[in-house]
C-alpha cells in the first residue's frame, strides 16, 4: 500500500497540540510507517508554496490544530481543505475557538490598544499599529489581517472530524490514527469522544447536589471520592462530551470543558449555567446575590473553550 | 436568571432584553400587559448591536 500523505498545522492555538502528536512516543514510529507528512511547521522545514503545488485532494490526511483570528490562517486553512481529502479540526481550538476565542469578548481595536499602547511593557509613544501594508524604500511588506472575531476551523471550511481535547488525549490520537489505518473511518462530521457527558462517566461518588457555597479551585483541597460539584467547585462535567480519560477529575481538579458540548446541546455555556443554578441552595434574593458574587467570571467560565461556537459566538459591541 | 444576567452583560446584551414571568392561566390581561410592555421596550431598545461574526 502506498504511503499516506498527512499534514500537520497550527492556526491560533499555543503549540500544545502538536506536542499531544509527539507525545504518542514510540507510536510515532508506526504513524511514521503509515505515513509521509508532507507539512508540519512545528517540526519540519516544508514551505507554503511546495504544498500549494500539489494537486487537490492529494494529502490523505490534514491535522489542524488552532482556531483562526487571521487571514493567513483563514487562507492556509482553505488551502490546505483544498489539498485535503480528509482535514480534522483537531484540539478544542479548531472545535470550538478554545482560549484564543476568549478574544471574542473584545475586538481587534480594544485588543490593540491594549497590547501596543495600555501594557506596561509597551513603548509606543506614537501610537503605531501593525498594518497589513507598510512601504519601505525596498518595497511593500504585508501583514496578515487580524480579525475582529475568532471562529472554529468549521466556521471557515468544511471539515470531516472533530478530536477535541486542550490537548486531545494520547489515546483518542491513537484511536483516530487506528480508525484511519484500518479503513473504519466513522461518518463524516463525527466528534471523537465519548456521546456521554463527563458526569455520566465520572467515578467520584454522587449524592444529592445541593450547594450553599461556590469556590474557585485555590479557595479549597476537595475530598478526592466525591463529586466536585457538591463541593462547590464549578465543574463542567455536566455540559461536557465524556471521553477525555479524565485527567483533571482524577487529579483532584475540576472539569474546564475542554472537550466542548455533549451530543445534542447546542450550546454549552447556558446548559453548565442552568445545572449550577439548579443545584444552588438559594432561598432568597439575598442568597441568589450571593452566588452570582461567587461565580466571578460567568461567561468566561462556562465558555473557556466554546466561545467560537456557543450561540452568540462573540459579545455584542 | 441573575447569574444569565450577569453572564449576558459580559456578552454585550442589555439586561432589559431578558425577563422571565410567571404568569397563570386564570390572569390573562397580566399575560397581555406583560407581552405589551416587552415588546413596547424592546422597541424602544432598538436592534442589537451590529454582529462583528462575519470574517473578511
Amino acid at each position: 500500500m502506498a504511503k499516506l500523505k498527512l499534514a500537520l498545522y497550527w492556526a491560533a492555538g499555543c503549540g500544545g497540540c502538536d506536542v499531544a502528536v509527539l507525545d504518542v512516543n514510540e507510536k510515532i514510529l508506526d504513524i511514521a510507517n503509515l505515513a509521509d507528512i508532507v507539512l508540519w511547521p512545528i517540526a519540519l522545514d516544508f514551505k507554503y508554496k511546495d504544498v500549494k503545488a500539489m494537486e487537490d485532494k492529494s494529502i490523505d490526511l490534514c491535522l489542524l490544530n488552532g482556531a483562526i483570528r487571521n487571514s493567513e490562517q483563514e487562507e492556509i486553512a482553505k488551502m490546505l481543505r483544498a489539498k485535503s481529502k480528509v482535514l480534522v479540526a483537531f484540539g478544542s481550538c479548531a472545535c470550538f475557538g478554545g482560549i484564543p476565542a476568549l478574544a471574542n469578548f473584545s475586538n481587534r481595536s480594544e485588543i490593540f490598544q491594549r497590547v501596543y499602547v495600555e501594557a506596561p511593557s509597551s513603548d509606543n509613544a506614537n501610537g503605531r499599529f501593525p498594518q497589513t501594508s507598510t512601504k519601505v524604500e525596498e518595497g511593500e511588506l504585508e501583514l496578515p489581517e487580524f480579525y475582529d472575531t475568532v471562529s472554529a476551523l468549521h466556521q471557515v471550511v468544511s471539515v470531516e472530524y472533530f478530536v477535541p481535547g486542550c490537548p486531545p488525549p494520547v489515546d483518542l490520537i491513537l484511536k483516530f490514527v487506528d480508525l484511519l489505518a484500518t479503513g473504519q473511518l466513522p461518518p463524516p462530521g463525527t466528534v471523537l469522544g465519548s456521546d456521554k457527558t463527563l458526569c455520566d462517566e465520572c467515578q467520584r461518588k454522587k449524592g444529592e447536589k445541593k450547594i450553599s457555597r461556590i469556590y474557585r479551585p485555590h479557595e479549597i483541597i476537595p475530598v478526592p471520592e466525591q463529586c466536585l460539584l457538591e463541593q462547590g467547585l464549578i465543574c463542567m462535567g455536566p455540559a461536557t462530551r465524556g471521553g477525555c480519560g479524565q485527567k483533571c477529575i482524577n487529579a483532584n481538579m475540576p472539569c474546564r470543558g475542554c472537550f466542548g458540548p455533549p451530543a445534542g446541546v447546542p450550546d454549552q455555556g447556558v446548559k453548565m449555567l442552568s445545572a449550577l443554578a439548579s443545584i444552588y441552595n438559594a432561598k432568597d434574593e439575598g442568597e441568589i446575590a450571593k452566588m452570582v458574587e461567587e461565580v466571578v467570571d460567568p461567561a468566561g467560565t462556562f465558555y473557556r473553550f466554546g466561545m467560537s461556537t456557543s450561540m452568540l459566538k462573540r459579545k455584542r459591541l | 436568571m441573575a447569574l444569565l444576567k450577569k453572564m449576558l452583560a459580559q456578552l454585550g446584551i442589555e439586561e432589559e432584553r431578558v425577563r422571565l414571568e410567571w404568569v397563570a392561566a386564570s390572569e390573562p390581561d397580566r399575560f397581555v400587559a406583560v407581552v405589551k410592555e416587552m415588546t413596547q421596550k424592546v422597541r424602544e431598545l432598538g436592534p442589537g448591536a451590529p454582529d462583528l461574526v462575519a470574517v473578511a
